[in-house]
């Protein structure tokens, strides 16, 4: 039986942040999740590594931890990080508006001190008519603005990065593996884990001195498998993608009931949400609800009328995994992080991660680390905030590159995002078959030799998993042109039997239509008539699908 | 304004049915203006023309192989105006009975793709896509028809190439050969049963520049000088060296408005029978029959008016005028009705719009989904969650009295007495689930026009 110093279970932002920094103080690792990194709330979230300027009302501790790792992740991965510049306006119709103006100009001025952490700009303080020329679009209904500045992230390459880090550093990470068994010592102590691969049904058994349990809002149901409980109020938060760009800054707006959302632009689209509700559904395959989608309009539109006119393209949804507390509002839940150590419910050697934010996973990941360290006895001390993410070694030289290699600006840029300066494996894949610069999904855009590339070493088992790895499909066409294409690609690489390739398109294709169909309004309805005459009106998908194996 | 002396019958949209409408009228005498837009549903449409396919109930498997092209087309739109009260078909006076004129309008009119149909008349071709599936089509473009794998015309022991460059976004020749084989299996007799398919790799539009190019530019470079003889000599290599097979399945490129000459270029080289698979968007087939369409619309006398009509003059029961904005810009023109057919198409070609609730932008009309009128509620009662399944929402539209004049909200008497409507704006029945989209559009555009020239 494989023994290992430390399994973790869960690829999130979280598992994989632990099994990077395990591996990097040299413990033998594992990391397993029953579906693909990256694919829970982890890549589900607003995109953002922010300072926690929030927390500063009652937690000035964690505005200053989240500050300093929010400029440690920009040191470990640059090109993944993209500034957002926000403005936060005040609005006429409210009473209080010029109190909150000064007050909040007051508070932005004590968040400045933590801005240099994280190469943040100071805050400045914008006349009504200054707001409405940077931001046209933008309510007259204000008095003023306020400027705040954050850094946006591609959440699925933060994860993504880690896990690759961790396998470069020796860790094993195994994705669609399902643990369905725990193995339990004299002590009741956690020895091991039964782990069942659930696209092949193959099962095995792995021993280790300490299980991680990151397994986020399924957590309760891993430590339960040790008699443990765990305590979660999960909490559902949508937010609605537009296709476009929709203004030039973010902005923070407030939904009907006061809460406060972002309305920002993201990659190539408009984020906007995210809701806080309490959850009690299936875990696996939550979806929004036209309701939902409507309270997320309204706060958006009342930033910024103009938001009306832009198509919205899909929405999406995690579930938070956020402490237990009774008798609170959702809102008003602690963001902050804890690990459990089960010994305390007779399972010594297993700890669950609980809580915690995208941007506070490092320093989780590193608390979390020392725990095992501890119990481990092992003294190396983390790296993970000197050490650079793959593809964050150096920033490459894009107009170069676009010269000595031809691709247009565009194509380049988009790919050495994703990849920083290991982008140019992929141009050089290119170099070895020109042919695979052809343009697969023409929304974001992603080449065939990126697909290629990510197939061959980013641990790609499933289609859905190319989405998470180059945005394929998640532009404005929303996969109704490139995941037939990308199919027949994964196919070639990856030796999918015909059946297997149906079903691929089959489960990437009804992922994409849940997220769909709550916003079928407007353009989005004709989108969706398109990709319905692709798929079933000239693929004829609907016949073949009913013989094709789950 | 306008200087129009006589009241035209007005075609608002310029798709299959509404190029059909436009031609019909015009036939039946009247004078024909027709407004549109730009390329709707028929531009991105495969270019084969569907009817109906029905295979009595059986799924695909060992009842049924992949390769059966099922009851003869007319047999099926019966069959589906009998399951269905809601269908165009059903609905419509003398509907399924006039799909053979519709059929032979169509070809006329789009006579720059020579649409044709199998060699035993009135049966479906199945015909392969570039996904590597089958669908059934009463008629395809001249160089589609050889591409039909119907078991009744694949001889035993015939050798089927499908073409791969590698590279080509637009097909992959050894995907279709895998999924084929596959679907070929899944019928009767199991590999048996299936055509002899082979991929054949063909060396051609793989440097750097192809790869970066759109296949309307790949499909334009096979017309200009030279490109047609490229293929062909590349396509006859490979065949030599794959051993010679006795067809050839390749990528939907055979040339945007000059396809007949690329399209037997191309099969000369080769020496044996070629056909292309049918197209996802963005489609050289559905581009290339649009082009034909338009073409026939002009040559039948019809006016064209690149352009939105954005209001309706009403005057009691009667629309008497429409209000463009034409797309060269300028004060919108009034243009005056004798009649109007609507051929806007669905929300694609924003004919059928839905912005909290389900609405017909120019006239108002009431929109059904079957039988119900639908205004608000929740877009989730009309989806599946499971997108191969039936979505009512696409069957959304409005529906109409038996000479396709579009009903009030009581489904009692029509809202106009000279409106008429055809193609995908019509209710009732889902194109892209039953394969049916220009045939219903060129039936129906055919029925409208010639009644609102009466």
């Amino acid at each position: 039986m494989a023994h290992f110093d430390v399994i973790i279970i869960g690829g999130g932002v979280n598992g994989s942040g632990v099994a990077r920094d395990c591996a990097m103080r040299g413990l033998r690792t594992l990391m397993v999740d029953k579906h693909d990194i990256c694919h829970g709330a982890s890549g589900a979230n607003t995109g953002m590594i922010h300072g926690g300027a929030r927390y500063m009302l009652y937690d000035v501790h964690t505005t200053k931890t989240s500050c300093e790792d929010s400029g440690y992740i920009q040191r470990i991965a640059p090109h993944l990080l993209f500034r957002i510049p926000f403005l936060v306006p005040f609005f006429k119709s409210d009473p209080l508006a010029q109190v909150m103006f000064a007050g909040a100009d007051m508070f932005f001025s004590a968040y400045d001190v933590y801005q240099p952490l994280k190469r943040g700009k100071q805050h400045t303080r914008l006349t009504r008519e200054e707001a409405l020329k940077l931001e046209p679009g933008m309510t007259p209904d204000i008095i003023g603005a306020l400027t705040m500045d954050e850094w946006g992230i591609d959440p699925f390459r933060l994860v993504i990065a880690n896990a690759i880090s961790a396998r470069e550093h020796g860790a094993l990470v195994r994705t669609y593996t399902e643990v369905t068994g725990l193995h339990r010592g004299k002590d009741g102590r956690v020895t091991g884990l039964r782990l069942t691969d659930v696209l092949t049904g193959a099962q095995e058994d792995v021993e280790a001195s300490v299980v991680i349990n990151a397994a986020g809002a399924w957590a309760p149901k891993i430590a339960a498998m040790a008699g443990a409980n765990i305590r979660l109020r999960p909490g559902k938060g949508v937010h609605v993608v537009y296709s476009h760009r929709a203004s030039n800054y973010g902005f923070i707006t407030f939904g009907v009931d006061g809460r406060q959302m972002f309305l920002m632009p993201h990659e190539n689209g408009t984020i906007c949400g995210t809701t806080d509700d309490d959850y009690y559904g299936d875990l696996d395959h939550p979806v929004a609800t036209e309701d939902e989608v409507a309270y997320i309009r309204e706060a958006g539109e009342r930033v910024l009328p103009s938001l009306s006119k832009f198509r919205m393209q899909r929405t999406y949804v995690g579930i938070r995994p956020t402490l237990y507390k009774f008798g609170v509002p959702e809102d008003a839940l602690s963001r902050a992080h804890r690990i459990f150590d089960h010994a305390d419910d007779g399972a010594p050697g297993l700890f669950t991660m609980s809580g915690g934010k995208l941007a506070s996973y490092r320093q989780f990941a590193q608390e979390a680390t020392d725990v095992v360290a501890k119990a481990l006895k092992n003294t190396t001390a983390c790296r993970t905030h000197v050490e650079p993410l793959p593809g964050g070694e150096a920033p490459p030289d894009l107009e170069l590159w676009s010269k000595a290699f031809q691709w247009p600006m565009l194509q380049i840029g988009r790919l050495a995002y994703r990849h920083g300066s290991r982008a140019r494996k992929v141009l050089d894949l290119a170099e070895m078959e020109p042919a695979w610069v052809n343009t697969v999904c023409a929304c974001e855009p992603v080449t065939e030799a990126e697909l290629r590339y990510v197939i061959q070493n980013e641990q790609v088992r499933r289609l859905a998993d190319l989405r998470r790895r180059t945005r394929l499909g998640m532009g404005a066409c929303q996969g109704a042109r490139c995941l037939n294409r990308a199919c027949a690609i994964l196919r070639d690489e990856a030796g999918l039997s015909a059946a297997e390739s149906l079903r691929e398109l089959r489960d990437a294709l009804t992922a994409r239509w849940r997220g769909n169909t709550p916003v079928l309004e407007g353009p989005a309805a004709s989108v969706a008539e398109l990709m319905n005459h692709v798929n079933f009106g000239v693929g004829a998908l609907d016949e073949v699908w009913k013989v094709t194996p789950p | 304004m306008n200087a129009q002396k006589v009241d035209a019958v007005v075609v608002v949209g310029g798709g299959a049915a509404g190029a059909l409408a436009a031609v019909a009228a015009r036939r039946a005498g009247a004078q024909v203006i027709m407004v549109r837009r730009g390329g709707g549903a028929t531009t991105q449409s495969s270019g084969a023309v569907d009817v109906a396919e029905d295979h009595e109930g059986k799924p695909l498997g060992p009842a049924r192989s992949a390769f059966s092209s099922g009851a003869p087309y007319l047999d099926a739109a019966r069959r589906l105006a009998a399951r269905n009260p809601f269908h165009p078909y059903a609905r419509t006076d003398g509907c399924v009975d006039a799909i053979p004129d519709a059929l032979k309008l169509l070809t006329e009119v789009a006579a720059a793709v020579e649409l044709q149909g199998s060699t035993q008349p009135g049966r479906n071709l199945v015909l392969a896509s570039v996904m590597g599936t089958v669908k059934r089509s009463a008629l395809a473009q001249s160089c589609m028809v050889a591409g039909d794998l119907a078991q009744e015309t694949v001889k035993p022991g015939e050798k089927i190439g499908v073409v791969h460059m590698a590279g080509l976004p637009l097909a992959d020749g050894r995907h279709v050969v895998a999924t084929l084989r596959y679907l070929g299996m899944l019928g009767a007799g199991g590999e048996g049963g299936a055509p002899n398919l082979h991929a054949l790799e063909v060396s051609h539009f793989r440097r750097r520049r192809d790869a970066l190019r759109a296949p309307r530019e790949l499909a334009l470079a096979l017309e200009s000088e030279g490109g047609g003889v490229a293929l062909g000599q590349a396509l006859k290599a490979a065949l030599k060296d794959s051993g010679g097979v006795d067809r050839v399945l390749l990528p939907p490129l055979l040339g945007l408005t000059h396809m007949p000459d690329v399209f037997r270029l191309v099969q000369e080289a080769a020496g044996v029978p070629v056909a292309e698979l049918l197209s996802l968007p963005p489609s050289v087939p559905g581009e290339r029959l649009q082009r034909a369409l338009d073409e026939g619309v002009k040559h039948a006398g019809v006016e064209v008016m690149e352009g939105e009509a954005t209001r309706a003059l009403v005057d009691g029961k009667r629309v008497v005028g429409l209000e463009v904005k034409l797309a060269s810009g300028g004060a919108p023109q009034e243009v005056r009705t004798r009649s109007v057919v609507l051929c806007t198409g669905k929300y694609l070609s924003g004919g059928i719009r839905r912005e909290h609730r389900f609405f017909e932008p120019l006239l108002d009309l009431p929109v059904f989904i079957d039988g119900r009128h639908v205004t608000e509620g929740f877009v989730g009662d009309e989806t599946s969650s499971r997108p191969e399944e039936q979505q009512p929402f696409l069957r959304a539209g409005v529906l109409t009295d038996p000479q396709l004049r579009p009903l009030d909200a009581h489904l009692r008497e029509p809202v106009f007495g000279n409106v008429y409507a055809a193609g995908s704006v019509l209710g009732g029945y889902d194109p892209t689930r039953e394969r049916s989209g220009l045939g219903v559009a060129a039936v129906t555009g055919m029925l409208a026009g010639r009644w609102a020239a009466r």
